[in-house]
């Protein structure tokens, strides 16, 4: 309890309990519809924003958010107006966005800047005005999920019907996207471009295991998700570990232990 | 005569040069039941797709209840095969005959009565009211195939188009669903394609043999020549427990 009357602390704490909201209800749809790929092109590809932020000298966060959303959009129209494989396109725009990244940061003078941090989530120095942006993010995220949850599911579960029952499968496609670009900007300070997947898929995968009612497994990932985040967070600190791979093990190990458990069980 | 509901003249598709569909011409008139049987890969989901206005033509002109597929196809109840589907999806049988309301619905609206009261009605239909709360993937074959034509019925549809409806189902529920089909069939068009003639050819009033090309007969009566010509080699025509025999005997050589 000490730790919390430390300022970073308590805003590293928020910070984890505002990412495991985006991440709890949007990774159960990166799991459910099968975006896993597609989540790690959008999340690599923020890296690209991140450096041209450094480099025009403006917030990479925003950098992030405009090139995440932009290959969200970007992918989501090629799936559905090109021949090219998704599999295919999402490897392209990942090293596109990592490159573009690099280079901008190399050409970028003066101090180097916290690379690692991007890459790999720094928890510990989350500034208040980032956790306003996540709560911001965070309640976009929820609003548009709450108005669009059956549609979400429709084309989660048969596309093609969706399709034939007249639905804009295409748009709806696209927003549900977005929203993973949105989630991705939001983990990126928590575990960083590398390990955003992890966030996405572990909780819901954990929980998948065990409820088959959407809404169900939406809310306990965000339970769950904010489990880890404080937990791989206090074990970071004591064991003075890195934060955001310490939260992806603590995510792992569990995830282990609950398929064990499902086989014990069943 | 009643009116025609379906048309496709001169339709072609092509993928990479390769034919799916060659030459494909074809009427269909209000409440007809229409069976087109076919060996796997000769083209006949295409043609439903074809249908649907989820596959453009390479060539020739689709015409569903007077306009283009795309306009009309939220007239069309689509059940598609149930071999696509992941067993652990997250979503009730209810969930799912709510889907086929969703064309119905506009955008960031919520479900209303009206909505409920017609999955409910189509989930009584094909009789599966008492499973209404299962997880989809838990059920049998036989049960998700109802469930999925339920969520086709529950968009009201004026054409039902169902691809293989009893792949995956042991018999006297082949017969069950027929028998549902039929009785839905005084009241809509329904076209369905399966590889397996045995029962549908009991039920239906059209047969249609397809491989690319399509015979079609109109007439269910199929010659041993037509099945010869559709699947490319001699097929032993049986007629497996059907109450009236509706294929040929084979003639002795």
């Amino acid at each position: 309890m000490e730790l919390l009357q430390y300022e970073f602390m308590r805003n590293a704490l928020m910070a984890g309990i505002l990412a495991s909201v985006a991440c709890g209800v949007i990774g159960a749809f990166v799991v459910v519809k099968k975006m896993v790929s597609v989540s790690g092109g959008i999340s690599h590809a923020a890296f690209g924003g991140i450096g041209l932020g450094y480099l025009l000298r403006f917030d990479p966060v925003l950098g992030a958010l405009l090139f995440t959303v932009a290959s969200a959009l970007g992918m989501g129209i090629l799936r559905e107006r090109t021949k090219l494989s998704e599999d295919a396109a999402v490897g392209i725009l990942w090293v596109t966005g990592m490159s573009l990244g690099v280079i901008f940061i190399g050409l970028t003078m003066g101090y180097a800047p916290d690379l690692f941090g991007y890459l790999f989530g720094n928890i510990l120095t989350v500034p208040l005005s980032d956790l306003i942006v996540m709560m911001i993010l965070d309640v976009v995220i929820l609003l548009v999920v709450f108005l669009l949850y059956e549609e979400f599911l429709a084309i989660s579960f048969d596309e093609e019907f969706a399709t034939a029952a007249g639905m804009p499968v295409e748009r709806i496609y696209l927003i549900l996207l977005s929203l993973v670009a949105l989630t991705v900007v939001i983990l990126i300070r928590i575990v960083g471009v590398v390990l955003v997947i992890a966030m996405l898929t572990i909780p819901a995968t954990i929980t998948w295991q065990f409820s088959h009612k959407l809404n169900q497994i939406m809310v306990i990932s965000v339970l769950i998700s904010a489990v880890f985040t404080t937990e791989g967070l206090w074990l970071s600190y004591v064991l003075n570990l890195a934060s955001g791979a310490t939260i992806v093990l603590v995510s792992v190990v569990t995830f282990v232990l609950s398929m064990i458990l499902k086989k014990i069980f069943t | 005569m009643s009116e025609e509901v379906i048309r496709l003249d001169d339709v072609w598709v092509q993928y990479n040069d390769v034919p799916i569909l060659e030459g494909i011409n074809l009427s269909v008139r209000n409440r007809d039941f229409l069976g087109i049987i076919g060996p796997n890969g000769g083209g006949k989901t295409t043609l439903l797709k074809v249908i649907l206005g989820l596959i453009t033509p390479t060539r020739g002109k689709v015409t569903v209840l007077g306009n283009e597929p795309k306009k009309s196809r939220k007239f069309i109840g689509y059940v598609p095969q149930i071999s696509q589907f992941d067993s652990e999806f997250p979503a009730t049988a209810l969930d799912v005959v709510l889907m086929g309301r969703l064309g119905r619905k506009k955008l960031l609206r919520k479900y209303d009565e009206e909505d409920k009261k017609a999955a409910y009605k189509a989930l009584e239909s094909v009789e599966m009211i008492e499973f209404k709360n299962h997880q989809v993937g838990k059920l049998s074959g036989g049960q998700l195939q109802r469930v999925l034509l339920a969520r086709a019925l529950a968009t009201n549809p004026k054409i039902l188009l169902l691809d293989e409806p009893t792949a995956s189902v042991d018999e006297p529920t082949k017969t069950d669903l027929y028998k549902l089909l039929k009785n839905m069939n005084r009241e809509i068009t329904v076209i369905l394609v399966s590889h397996d003639i045995g029962v549908m050819s009991a039920y239906v009033d059209k047969i249609a043999c397809l491989n690319r090309k399509l015979f079609y007969h109109g007439s269910k009566e199929i010659t041993a020549e037509t099945i010869e010509g559709t699947y490319r080699c001699p097929v032993e025509l049986i007629a497996h427990g059907v109450p009236h025999r509706v294929l040929r005997k084979h003639r002795k050589k």
